[in-house]
Order: C-alpha cells, then structure tokens, then sequence
C-alpha cells in the first residue's frame, strides 16, 4: 500500500478531535465492528448462503423455543394462523395501538410476532435487560456485551421512558421508530423486527406512510441479519410498495438495496 | 501523487472489505478516515454525545450497507452516509417534539445523497476558516506548525521566541481551535 500525504488541514483536525478518552471511544467502536466482521467472516457474497444457514437454524431453534414456551405458558395467545417465519397472533386494531395510552409501544398491539420470539406482550422488558435469559434471544445476549451495544440499550431504556410519558401520537411513533433502531444495532435483531412491524402498522393506520415505509425498512435489515432473507425481501418490499409518491430517492436506494439481496 | 491515487486507494480497500470481508482493510479505512467523520459529525450535531451517536451508526451503516458501494468515490460514499446518520441525529436532539411525519419530512430533506458534494474538501475549508479566526499570534503558529511542516525548534527560530512558549503557544491554538470547532472535549461520565 503506497503511503499517501496527508493534507495540513487533515493533520490538524485528527490532532485537535484526539484525546485520550476519545480514542478509547475509536477504538471501542473499531473493536465492535471488527468482532462483527469476524464473526460473519468469509467473503461477502456468502451472506446469502450463510444466512441461509442461519435462517434454517432459527427455525429450528425457534421451534424449539416456541414448544418449550408453550408448555410453560398454558394461557397462551391463540395461533391463527402460521406462515414459514412468522405467526399471526390475535389482532388488536391499529387505533387501540395508537390511542394515546402511554403503553402504546407494547408489543401487545403488533398484528405478527415472529416465530423464534418469547411471549410478545413480555418483551420489551427482556430486551432492556441483556441478563435475562430467553432462548430466542441468546445470540443478542452475546452481542449484548459490547460497548455499542450496550450504549444502544441503554439509550433504549431512556427512550422506553420518554415514550412511557409521551401523551402525543406522534411523537409516540417516532420514539418507537428509534427504540426499534437501537434494538437493531444492539443486536436483538428479533425483537427490533417485531418491534418495527407493529410499528409499521400502526403509523399506516394513521397516515404516516413515510414513517411506516421506514419501518418496514427496518425490520426488513433486522430480519436479514438474523437470517431471514426471503422474509426479509418481503418486508422491503412492502416498505417500497408503502411510500408514497415524492419518495424517488429513498424509493431508488431501497430497490437498488432490494436487488443486493 | 495526485487525488485520483487516494480515491483508488481507498475503492480497493473498500472493495477487498465489501467482497472479501477483509478485516485489514477496514481497519485502514478507519484509520484514515475515522477522525475527519467524527469531525463532521459534530459539525453537523453540534455537540459530543449525539456526534458519537452519529459516528457510530455511520461505521455500522457502512458495514451493513458494503454491497451497495460501487466503484466510485469512496469518500463521497462515506461522508454521504455521515451526513444522513449525522442529520438524522440532530433532527431527533434538536427537533425534540416534532410530530413524526414532520420530522420524516424534515429527515427526507436531508437525505439528499446528491448534495453531498466533497463534504471532504469542506471539512479542510471549514478548518481553514476556523483557523483564519484565530488571533494572529496563534493563527502563525498553526500555519507553521501544519501548514509548513516545521518542528517546534523551527518555529522558535523563525518567530525568535523560546522552544518552551512556541510548544505553549501552538497548545494554546490548538485548544481555541477545538473550541471554535465545537470539539473541546466534554465530560460524558
């Protein structure tokens, strides 16, 4: 690798953004990332096949899980209905999601919950706390441990917080979009996707397509990195289909994002 | 060595991260790059805490979003996506009780990957003027210091002062810098 000058102006800035805590910062960061990167190791076209691989894994696992949890819950939700990846559960109407209670990002107002998931209404306190230990979540518990995804959690927390007192709506829903993120970055892939299709519907159910599109966009990354591609493509998919018109960017990014997969 | 090498440089690098997963190789980009992002980033946010925020998101987003670089200008795909990481950041600080769709709408705004034009020879700008803010004794300091390249020795010769008070001085332009740069450090314990 050839050495390459640095400009004078470059110079200055890294002296003047370096101190010592700092540079803890950059290299907590640099650490996480590379973790990561050695955890997915191989080339990168092998995604699909190990997520493939992965998603054949989750299913098993979360076969597992689901019949240990129904045997420890007998008063369990009725299943409606079952798809590859992903369960109905008994639907609330989007309105009763969104009224202005300050529990409307509970879990308990999503229409689907993910197979390899715990007991819906019960998540979101699992997730603030990465010790306690659901069988569904293991791989987010480990990843858990970092410093960014911990940072991320524990911005959850003040997040579930500010939204546990936010009487508006619409704020209610942004919250919820960045809790949604968080869990995502922390690493809980499975309740960040579930989190983010309840959200989903309900901004959809009170006109906030963008919103909702963005969601949908999300979960989509969430249900990729945890392995669910086709369930994937088709949460991104749906995102494409749920902009509205003036989107031309964000529309052009997903599907260009949509073809990578 | 002109910019079109650097801008090779870094597509290489990127492109051993994006089709081979090499770890190396994002390690350099890091380095070469990660001091200017979080620069830019509390640029954009104004303030440390939601900078770092930024700054992490944007090395994840560049992670997760490898495949969808292609050959090109590696800086302007990065600091594109600093922007947005950046800007979405501030929206949610700054604006903090702005109804959603409002705050989308204000997002989308910003989400203009086309303006992102040389954010990188922006920065160098943004730090040119900072520096031309500064008082004249710390102003020639710097320039000598950085711009010219001369150790401290040198730059007490040539302004016919101690070697102690230029060490001193260029300290001390250095921590103005940072302060008009919004980049004093802040106590986040």
């Amino acid at each position: 690798m050839k050495p390459q000058p640095t400009p004078p102006e470059e110079r200055l800035l890294d002296d003047l953004v370096s101190t010592p805590e700092r540079e803890d910062f950059f290299a907590s960061v640099e650490q996480d990332l590379v973790s990561r990167m050695e955890r997915e190791g191989g080339s990168a076209p092998a995604p699909r096949r190990n997520g493939w691989i992965a998603g054949s894994a989750i299913v098993i696992g979360a076969a597992l899980s689901l019949a240990a949890w129904f045997l420890l819950q007998p008063d369990a939700p009725v299943i409606v209905d079952t798809a590859p990846y992903s369960l109905t559960v008994e639907a609330i109407p989007p309105e009763a999601a969104v009224s202005a209670t300050p529990g409307a990002a509970e879990p308990s107002a999503q229409h689907t919950a993910d197979a390899a998931s715990p007991r819906p209404s019960e998540t979101t306190s699992r997730t603030a706390d990465p010790s306690s230990a659901d069988p569904s979540q293991i791989g987010a518990t480990a990843r858990s441990s970092s410093p960014m995804a911990q940072r991320a959690l524990r911005e959850v927390d003040s997040l579930r917080t500010a939204l546990a007192a936010e009487p508006e709506i619409a704020r209610q829903l942004s919250l919820r979009y960045d809790i949604g993120v968080r869990l995502r970055i922390a690493g809980n892939h499975a309740d960040a996707q579930r989190q983010l299709e309840s959200l989903a519907t309900d901004a959809h159910a009170v006109n906030a397509d963008v919103l909702s599109a963005r969601s949908l966009q999300q979960a989509a990354m969430a249900a990729r990195d945890r392995g669910q591609l086709d369930r994937a493509r088709t949460l991104l998919t749906s995102a494409i289909d749920r902009l509205p018109a003036g989107q031309d960017k964000l529309r052009s990014r997903w599907e260009k994002e949509l073809a990578a997969w | 060595m002109n910019a079109t090498d650097q801008i090779d440089t870094d597509n290489e690098l990127f492109l051993r991260v994006r089709d081979h997963n090499d770890v190396a190789a994002f390690r350099e980009l890091y380095r070469r790059y990660h001091k200017r992002i979080f620069a830019y980033c509390v640029r954009i946010v104004g303030q440390e805490e939601g900078a770092r925020d930024a700054f992490q998101n944007v090395f994840t987003a560049v992670y997760e979003q490898r495949q969808q670089f292609e050959p090109g200008e590696f800086s302007r795909w990065l600091f594109s996506i600093a922007k947005r990481q950046a800007q979405r950041v501030y929206t949610r600080t700054v604006a903090d009780r702005v109804p959603a769709e409002v705050e989308e709408l204000a997002i989308e705004s910003m989400i203009d990957e086309d303006a992102v034009d040389s954010e990188d020879l922006q920065m160098a700008s943004y730090v040119r003027r900072a520096v031309n803010e500064l008082p004249s004794e710390f102003r020639d300091v710097i320039m000598l210091r950085y711009f010219e390249d001369l150790s401290y020795e040198d730059i007490a010769t040539q302004l016919n002062i101690s070697l102690s008070l230029a060490k001193v001085r260029v300290n001390r332009a250095k921590a103005r810098l940072q302060s008009l740069l919004n980049l004093t450090p802040e106590d986040l314990s």
